[in-house]
């Protein structure tokens, strides 16, 4: 099964959701996102770290991940993942395709992106062999409605800033999601608040 | 002069009407003087002061007579000529100073009181800009007018290399008149009380100029406005060497920077605890569009390519945008790259007007370097006319030896000949070409017999079609196989 599929779904839910642990787990790590953002912008060179920290309420955090149905996961998840497709398509929308096709950084930003299509492909699929209910209910994160507008400084400098501190809210959240898709394969019965 | 007695006579003047004249006299004595013109009109004037003002006197040499009133006997007699006063204008006053911070510019605004002087006369404003609080000369320039008997506001601008938030500018501004009617010394006035910008920090560190845009090859100063100290300024990749200002605030200079990647190239400067910083976007104006060329395909629509030339470097929002300007009708049309970024074509569309067959278009394109236009004069009848390829090509038996074509052509060529040529390709592979005239129509499926064909046999056809004032052929429609009738046995 390709990591970045669309089409048709698998009934396996297993199947689904070893896909979706996998994929979380490979776009928990920056090399996959972050770490390329950080080069076409320019922060490479310096001694950022300090300055891109995750911003606090921007994600939702693993517990209130752990609180959620499997629903209001899934949801939740989708929810998330779409913002963050807006976010990316600002992000690549300047750029010429020309710049996009040569650079290595910025195909792989356009990897991530396929990515993300495919776990939010993966949840049209599993969600409905959740029982009941396959239509798709608002997510029941309590967090912001939208994640923070896509320019939250004006200045290009620390607009810059504010994607780094977003990518790092991004990797953090999927391994999150990867660590909770982990308790969903060890069955209902072992994981803490969950009843499908 | 006699021990005691007024000495040491000086004057000078202002305005060249006025003569300011001061002498020397032995102190707290005698406290009115008498200073006398002997000439024919022997005016005296009273003064309580060693200093009395006289009227402008003529060249040449006037005896004057400085009298202590109670002491005859200290009579001062001199010798005035105009070749011994000295021109000293009034200090001049800097009305007003403005800043234009997005631009970095000083404006200030001054009266020459021009009505004060005779007559015409040249003057020269030296301008003086100052820097921090020590007050470090910038720079001192010139600035020449000419003085016209009326009071005249000037106004002289003057773009800072370092940006105005970051430190505090002085600026004093001194003048000499250069009178060619005035035989004395001229020397320069005093400078002029000093006016000073600077800009109100919110105390939030902030580095200036925030994401500016600047040609290749210039040099840059960037600045931080902070309240703690910087350890470390890069550009790029590169360190920098700090310019200290006042306080904390500090600068870097960059020289003959090169372009910038399409992100821009961050300016950052980092202390113990923060990192603050800009981005500069260093590119090129827009280069002229090259190869403009506006044809149109149905007479409806007309399509003007062009070539972008020299990539600019900037992207985004400092993005080229072209407009196209139709002179005679006014018109324009304007190009909007980012609408799909895939598309990297350069066209733009417009809408012909009815009945009209030239168009003067002007291409401008404009990015925040600069701009540059091209321009293209068309009969847009005559010689710009590529039509759409021919659809809906069918091939049908008139007899054995002629079949009948037809094609649909998109387009508005109701007040025109088609000229469409029909290649005839025989089974062996015998290729034939045969021009054909149509009267044109607007969207319209069009219709010809091509005759002299061999009966009973295999023919590819295609088509493709041209205007009469020919320009560009269409594209050949899809080829279209056809065997003919058997010949009916005579």
């Amino acid at each position: 099964l390709s990591m970045m599929a669309m089409g048709g779904c698998s009934r396996e839910y297993q199947t689904l959701l070893l896909q979706m642990q996998q994929q979380a787990k490979i776009m928990q790590n920056t090399s996959m996102l972050l770490d390329p953002y950080i080069r076409i912008q320019g922060l490479d060179k310096l001694d950022y770290k300090e300055h891109c920290k995750e911003s606090p309420g921007t994600f939702p955090s693993k517990d209130t991940l752990q609180g959620l149905s499997r629903k209001g996961f899934l949801q939740t998840l989708n929810a998330t993942l779409g913002l963050v497709l807006h976010r990316l398509a600002a992000f690549q929308k300047k750029v010429p395709h020309i710049t996009k096709d040569k650079d290595q950084d910025w195909k792989q930003v356009s990897q991530a992106e396929g990515y993300i299509r495919g776990v939010r492909n993966n949840i049209f699929c599993l969600t409905p062999l959740l029982n009941n209910s396959s239509e798709m209910v608002t997510p029941t994160w309590a967090g912001p409605r939208t994640l923070p507008p896509p320019s939250l400084s004006a200045d290009a400098f620390n607009h810059k800033l504010d994607g780094c501190k977003f990518l790092q809210g991004y990797h953090r959240f999927m391994h999150s999601v990867e660590q909770v898709l982990s308790e969903w394969a060890e069955g209902p019965s072992r994981s803490r608040r969950h009843s499908p | 002069q006699k021990k005691g007695a007024p000495h040491d006579l000086k004057c000078i003047t202002n305005n060249l009407k006025v003569w300011d004249c001061s002498w020397k006299a032995p102190s707290g004595r005698d406290t009115l003087y008498e200073v006398c013109i002997e000439n024919r009109f022997n005016s005296c004037y009273r003064s309580e002061k060693t200093n009395t003002k006289i009227p402008a006197l003529l060249p040449g040499d006037h005896e004057i007579s400085i009298n202590p009133i109670h002491n005859h006997s200290s009579i001062s007699k001199f010798i005035l000529n105009e070749e011994n006063i000295s021109l000293i204008p009034d200090t001049p006053e800097i009305l007003n100073l403005t800043a234009d911070f997005s631009t970095s510019a000083l404006h200030i605004k001054w009266n020459d009181k021009g009505s004060a002087f005779p007559h015409h006369s040249n003057v020269t404003w030296q301008i003086e800009i100052l820097r921090k609080k020590k007050m470090e000369i910038v720079t001192l320039m010139t600035h020449n007018t000419t003085l016209n008997g009326k009071d005249t506001l000037h106004h002289w601008s003057w773009t800072s290399d370092m940006p105005l938030e970051c430190v505090t500018h002085y600026v004093r501004m001194r003048c000499y008149i250069d009178d060619l009617h005035f035989s004395g010394h001229k020397e320069w006035s005093d400078w002029s009380p000093v006016k000073n910008i600077s800009w109100s920090p919110d105390y939030q560190p902030k580095v200036f100029p925030e994401d500016k845009v600047v040609l290749v090859g210039s040099d840059v100063t960037v600045c931080c406005v902070i309240q703690e100290k910087v350890i470390l300024a890069q550009f790029g990749k590169e360190k920098c060497s700090l310019i200290h200002l006042d306080g904390e605030n500090v600068a870097i200079k960059i020289y003959n920077i090169s372009v910038s990647p399409t992100s821009g190239t961050n300016v950052v400067f980092t202390t113990d605890t923060n990192l603050v910083g800009t981005v500069i976007f260093a590119g090129y104006p827009p280069d002229i569009p090259q190869k403009l060329n506006c044809e149109t395909r149905d007479l409806k629509e007309i399509i003007c390519t062009w070539n972008p030339g020299r990539p600019t470097g900037l992207l985004g929002p400092h993005n080229t945008s072209y407009t196209l300007f139709e002179s005679f009708s006014g018109k324009n049309v304007t190009f909007k790259r980012a609408e799909d970024p895939a598309d990297i074509s350069y066209q733009l569309f417009f809408q012909m007007i009815p009945n009209w067959e030239i168009y003067n278009f002007t291409l401008n394109a404009r990015n925040p370097l600069g701009q540059s236009e091209s321009t293209i004069l068309v009969n847009i009848t005559k010689r710009a006319v590529y039509p759409h390829t021919p659809t809906s090509f069918k091939v049908k038996d008139t007899n054995s030896t002629a079949v009948s074509l037809s094609w649909y052509l998109q387009g508005n060529f109701a007040k025109m000949h088609l000229l469409c040529q029909v290649e005839i390709t025989k089974s062996n592979s015998v290729q034939e070409l045969r021009n054909v005239t149509v009267k044109g129509v607007e969207d319209s499926s069009y219709f010809v017999v091509v005759g002299k064909l061999s009966p009973y046999t295999n023919y590819t056809f295609r088509i493709r079609c041209s205007t009469e004032t020919f320009w560009k052929w269409s594209s050949w429609t899809i080829e279209k196989q056809h065997l003919t009738t058997e010949a009916i046995p005579s």
